[in-house]
């Protein structure tokens, strides 16, 4: 086997494991999409105290569940005892409110707003939500910058030219169509894959 | 949806630091996160090797050193790495170019606080 033959075997074994050709297949795709749209993910708030009844009088609101939190194993610790789920047909695609503390230095209720992937969380749906929480403070955002087509950005592209503060490479060029920078629980948490 | 996504997770130490509270500080974003916290760029080689130079190496040591950084072509962090180590480069970031992408970045996050700021204005305004 010659060097060349080899450089294209090593190649295609990268091509399989990273998904290059792939990636690039997908934004070929959709090449009437923006160049860079920046959407609100995911949004985590905690509060002094919710209403849930007033929660189901906004329009598009629909409880879906509500049930109280057990340990999977004896030793596990929770934080919150009940957790409550609601459905709208807004911009917010699942609302979860955990309550019922089951400790005094945390706040009363913490409630994480799911965006649906098409519009992200919009203004208005956010607001309203957060018109009916008393003292209410973000403890998580989630931002989504959607590159199209157009704009040449990949995640081989990602890997060779960005840097993300000083979030360190986490699962980069390890798994197919996906990379990831610094760790859950530091300050920031970067992803990158194809949507 | 056919793009490619970039998810930035912010934790409560990087929100408290920088002080997000609440929705009316998102604007706050657009200062933020650009350069600081996202930013594409690419190893300048002229400036790496005027750097190298400034940093007390000799021809022949920058040019193993630029050998080694070639090396890992295609991984940024990597060749910044293989800079702090070999080259003793303190801040590899003036040896980077900044690319066209930032600007993409910085006029999506605009055009993003810009619907928060109004929608805050109108129902203030109520």
């Amino acid at each position: 086997m010659t060097s060349a033959h080899k450089m294209r075997r090593v190649l295609e074994v990268l091509d399989r494991r990273l998904g290059l050709s792939w990636e690039r297949a997908q934004l070929v795709d959709a090449k009437g999409t923006a160049m860079c749209r920046v959407r609100l993910d995911r949004l985590v708030v905690t509060a002094s105290g919710i209403s849930e009844d007033l929660i189901c009088c906004l329009p598009g609101f629909r409880r879906a569940k509500k049930h109280f939190l057990r340990p999977k194993h004896p030793k596990h610790f929770l934080s919150y005892g009940r957790l409550t789920t609601f459905e709208t047909t807004t911009s917010i695609r699942q609302m979860i409110v955990l309550s019922d503390r089951r400790m005094r230095r945390l706040a009363h209720c913490k409630v994480t707003l799911i965006a649906r992937d098409e519009t992200g969380l919009e203004p208005r749906d956010v607001l309203s939500v957060r018109g009916l929480l008393p003292d209410a403070r973000i403890v998580l955002v989630e931002l989504a910058f959607d590159f199209g087509f157009s704009s040449g950005v990949t995640g081989a592209y990602v890997r060779r030219h960005a840097l993300f503060g000083k979030s360190r490479p986490c699962n980069v060029a390890s798994l197919r169509g996906y990379d990831s920078w610094g760790t859950r629980k530091g300050p920031k948490f970067v992803r990158s894959y194809n949507k | 949806m056919g793009v490619h996504r970039v998810e930035l997770q912010m934790n409560p130490k990087f929100l408290t630091r920088d002080g997000i509270n609440d929705t009316s500080d998102f604007h706050r974003l657009v200062k933020i996160l650009p350069v600081r916290h996202i930013f594409f760029a690419e190893l300048d080689e002229g400036k790496v090797r005027q750097h190298l130079r400034y940093a007390g190496h000799s021809a022949q040591e920058v040019g193993r050193i630029m050998e080694r950084v070639k090396e890992h072509e295609g991984d940024l962090y990597a060749q910044c790495s293989v800079l702090r180590k070999r080259g003793r480069l303190i801040n590899v970031r003036r040896a980077l170019a900044p690319l066209g992408t930032n600007n993409l970045v910085v006029r999506a996050l605009k055009k993003w606080s810009k619907q928060w700021l109004k929608t805050q204005q109108r129902l203030e305004g109520r």
